[in-house]
């Protein structure tokens, strides 16, 4: 791909790869974020704690595609720090430079084009969703999702197994029609206790989740989420990877990369993980929340 | 006014173009109301229209987007319960008919030309535009798009909260409103009746007033007319009354002024009539009187001869010379009569000159002395130097003999006549009731002490033939004779008398100056 854009540079990089010895040690890194949001720049915080190097930070959205690419190049650093989809995306067409991604979705569903590229994701896997589910929720028995097979087939398998062996049952619901889920999120009504939101592009939209807040409040079914963002929105509680820690163990992966330079490919998902609590939500649904929860979780009301 | 000749009247004319005019500007301002109106009721369909379709996009993007037909009809059916709402169609993104709902009275095809009940397609605009509205007749329809907001970039934007760039739009539907243009038509027949009733009104207050203020304004001009036209047949006319100071108040005061003239120019013609009339009177009792006084001359000289030839034959002292004395007596005065009536009626030719009436009168004394007889003492009182007026010297010893006559008649038993020449100036003196004019004049007075004459007496002795004395004695033609010489003289006479207080004469004459004398003396 990249001798079919731009052979010279192509030529350029390969000389300076071979010919000039690169310094040790964590040189100058650029921090590409797909927009300038306060999860990312927490990510970059984080990534500056741990990595001990010069970072330049350049927001992909403000700054034209051509001039960015510029810039980089100018820059000329020894690795990339993707923060988030889009900036992953873009850094495909730097060249020849590592890549070490954050607040990527799921690092197994990365494109072929994205395969080379190491990073932390801000996957969180079914059990630690059932785990955090039945902490807040300890009397729920059916746990009710909507789900498209095409991007969250195995996500649906594993929590189905988390659910059977805590002895509790998965409603789910497959579709890969938007349209379908109003008269899903309708069709759960007394079949569950907990609505878990799965992260799946087909599912989640505004207007589904609208749709689905109200659906919460009528039925007095708690929502389970996945992003703080709908905590604030209504949701009862969610789980969210921490930002900042997936910017330190970006920060660590980068370091590992440039040292060791064998051209091994680091892939982590978020070790830390955010319970948040919608005190108001759960009041209105008639939920207590207990004592250790209380302490342990962030409140977004 | 009665209606018919008010139809003919200039004020019809004026009245009729401002009425019309009237007319025009009250249909072309209900013309543009009802325009205006027109197009505000249907704005506002136009409004309800959009807005209705707008709103039932935007509540029902879920159900369409979950082709939900259930919920679909739950809210279009609450828009079908909406006034003028005729019929909805709800589609989706493909153009399918997602539902359909309307009102029976609905056309079987929506204004967009789509066949509904067909349950098909969405018909597709030309180069896939589709239109917000479309008119039909008897309804209007209301495309408003199901928009759906959905992100640039699915994946992040499901964990964190989106910036605007990453939103984006979708269509992924359509909902149609039809509604019924028949509340157009009602609210148009009634802004139609309402400004019908408007102008309607409009014109005839407006036409009333009009028709008064013409009719004021006509009214001077109509009495103008009226007189003009009674004053064209000859009737007396009132004075126009005089309303205003415009050109109609000026038209007004101006026939004023020219009936008044006509006023004054038809008594000073009655009065020339009149004069003419008593001037033919005159002139044939003067040829009757000549021929008469001719005849009668001849058989008084006949008369006269036979009684003296009579007397001469008669002895001396014989008693019936008595009678032969009166009758001779008699025929003198009658000869005497005839001659006085002979001076009357004479078409004398006057021979102006300039004389000096003391001289006159120096040379009629002798004769005047003789006429006032034994009892009345004669005084002559005149200036040193000649006072001179053209006059006719034949014409003034008559004015002189006539008025001493008429003294010493007044003065049987005797008295003092006095005759006085002087030379008087007349001025102009404010409530001077008399003439003559102001100037010179010679003044010849006559004056006795007789006993004067009551005022009705005075009022009438210049009239001919009147006369208080005897018949046989006075004529009374004597003043009148005078009369007529001093008018011929353009002077004056004038007379003063109490009952017992005696009579004076005073004759004006205009004087002629030492210069205008010499003058008259060499021109001839
Ligand atoms: N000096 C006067 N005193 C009083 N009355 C007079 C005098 N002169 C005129 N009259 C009155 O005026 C009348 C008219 O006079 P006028 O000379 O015209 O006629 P007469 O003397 O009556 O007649 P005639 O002159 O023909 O003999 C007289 O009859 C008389 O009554
Ligand atoms: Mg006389």
């Amino acid at each position: 791909m990249l001798n079919k854009r731009d052979p010279i540079s192509v030529v350029l990089l390969f000389l300076l790869i071979l010919g000039l010895p690169v310094s040790a040690g964590a040189g100058e890194i650029v921090a590409l974020k797909s927009a300038d949001i306060q999860p990312y720049n927490e990510a970059v915080e984080g990534f500056m704690k741990s990595c001990r190097c010069d970072v330049s930070e350049i927001v992909l959205n403000e700054t034209a595609g051509r001039d960015v690419l510029e810039k980089i190049r100018d820059a000329d650093p020894e690795a990339v720090f993707a923060v988030g989809m889009d900036a992953l995306n873009f850094s495909k067409t730097i060249g020849n430079v590592p890549v070490v991604y954050s607040m990527v979705p799921n690092s197994q569903l990365l494109s072929v084009a994205q395969q080379n590229a190491s990073g932390v994701s801000m996957y969180i896997s079914p059990e630690k969703f059932i785990a955090a589910i039945l902490e807040v929720f300890p009397h729920a028995k059916k746990i009710g999702l909507i789900f498209d097979a095409r991007h969250s087939g195995s996500f649906v398998r594993d929590a189905d197994s988390a659910c059977r062996a805590r002895g509790i049952e998965l409603v789910a619901e497959k579709t890969s029609r938007p349209g379908d889920i109003p008269t899903l999120i309708d069709s759960m009504r007394g079949r569950i206790d907990v609505f878990l939101m799965v992260p799946d592009v087909t599912v989640i939209n505004p207007e589904s989740v609208k749709y689905l807040l109200l659906f919460s409040f009528r039925n007095k079914v708690p929502v389970f989420t996945f992003s703080r963002k709908y905590v604030e929105m209504g949701s009862a509680a969610g789980l969210y990877a921490a930002p900042y820690d997936m910017g330190l163990q970006a920060g660590e992966i980068v370091q590992k990369i440039v040292s060791e330079k064998n051209g091994k490919v680091i892939r982590a998902d978020a070790r830390k993980t955010v319970l948040v609590i919608n005190r108001k939500i759960m009041n209105k649904l008639g939920i207590r929340i207990r004592g250790e929860v209380l302490g342990r979780a962030e409140y977004a009301d | 006014m009665p209606t018919k000749s008010f139809r003919k009247s200039f004020g019809f004319k004026v009245f009729r173009s401002f009425a019309l005019s009237i007319l025009v500007v009250a249909i072309v301002l209900s013309a543009l109301l009802v325009y205006y109106q027109n197009s505000m009721v249907k704005k506002d369909l136009y409004k309800e229209g959009t807005m209705l379709a707008d709103m039932l996009a935007y509540s029902i993007r879920t159900w369409v987007f979950a082709e939900n037909k259930d919920m679909l009809k739950d809210a279009v059916q609450g828009v079908m319960g909406q006034k003028n709402v005729v019929a909805v169609v709800v589609y989706n993104a493909d153009r399918q008919v997602l539902i359909i709902e309307k009102k029976q009275s609905a056309d079987k095809k929506d204004p967009f030309g789509n066949d509904p009940a067909a349950a098909g397609k969405m018909r597709m605009e030309q180069a896939g535009i589709i239109p917000k509205t479309a008119e039909r007749e008897g309804t209007i329809g209301f495309l408003s798009p199901v928009v759906l907001e959905t992100y640039k970039n699915m994946e992040e934007a499901i964990y964190f909260e989106e910036s605007p760039k990453q939103s984006v739009q979708h269509v992924i539907g359509y909902v149609e409103v039809v509604l019924d243009k028949g509340v157009l038509r009602t609210e148009m027949r009634s802004i139609l009746i309402r400004n019908a009733v408007a102008t309607l009104l409009f014109l005839l207050a407006g036409s009333v007033a009009i028709y008064i203020a013409v009719r004021r304004l006509m009214r001077p001009l109509t009495n103008l007319a009226a007189s003009v036209r009674s004053l064209g047949r000859g009737e007396t006319v009132a004075q126009v009354p005089v309303e205003s100071m415009d050109e109609i108040g000026r038209l007004a005061t101006d026939f004023n002024t020219m009936s008044d003239n006509l006023k004054k120019r038809e008594a000073e013609k009655e009065l020339l009539e009149e004069k003419l009339r008593y001037a033919q009177k005159m002139e044939a009792v003067g040829t009757l009187a000549r021929g008469i006084a001719h005849d009668f001359n001849n058989i008084l000289a006949t008369l006269r001869g036979s009684i003296y030839l009579i007397d001469k034959k008669l002895p001396a002292h014989d008693e019936l010379r008595q009678y032969t004395r009166q009758v001779h007596g008699s025929i003198a005065r009658a000869q005497n009569l005839i001659r006085g009536l002979l001076t009357f009626s004479r078409t004398q030719r006057i021979n102006f000159r300039p004389a000096d009436l003391g001289g006159i009168i120096r040379r009629l004394q002798p004769m005047l002395t003789n006429m006032a007889g034994e009892g009345v003492h004669l005084k002559v009182s005149l200036p040193e130097g000649p006072v001179m007026a053209m006059s006719d010297s034949v014409q003034l010893e008559q004015i002189l003999m006539n008025l001493c006559a008429n003294g010493r008649d007044a003065m049987p038993d005797g008295g003092v006549l006095s005759i006085s020449v002087e030379m008087v100036t007349v001025g102009s003196e404010a409530g001077r009731q008399y003439p003559p004019a102001p100037g010179r004049y010679a003044v010849m007075s006559v004056r006795d002490t007789g006993p004067g004459m009551d005022e009705k007496t005075r009022e009438r002795i210049f009239e001919p033939y009147f006369t208080t004395k005897d018949v046989g004695k006075g004529t009374g033609l004597g003043l009148a004779i005078v009369y007529g010489i001093v008018k011929q003289h353009r002077g004056w006479i004038w007379v003063e008398s109490e009952k017992g207080e005696g009579t004076i004469f005073r004759v004006y004459l205009p004087l002629l100056e030492k210069n205008e004398e010499d003058m008259e003396n060499k021109s001839r």
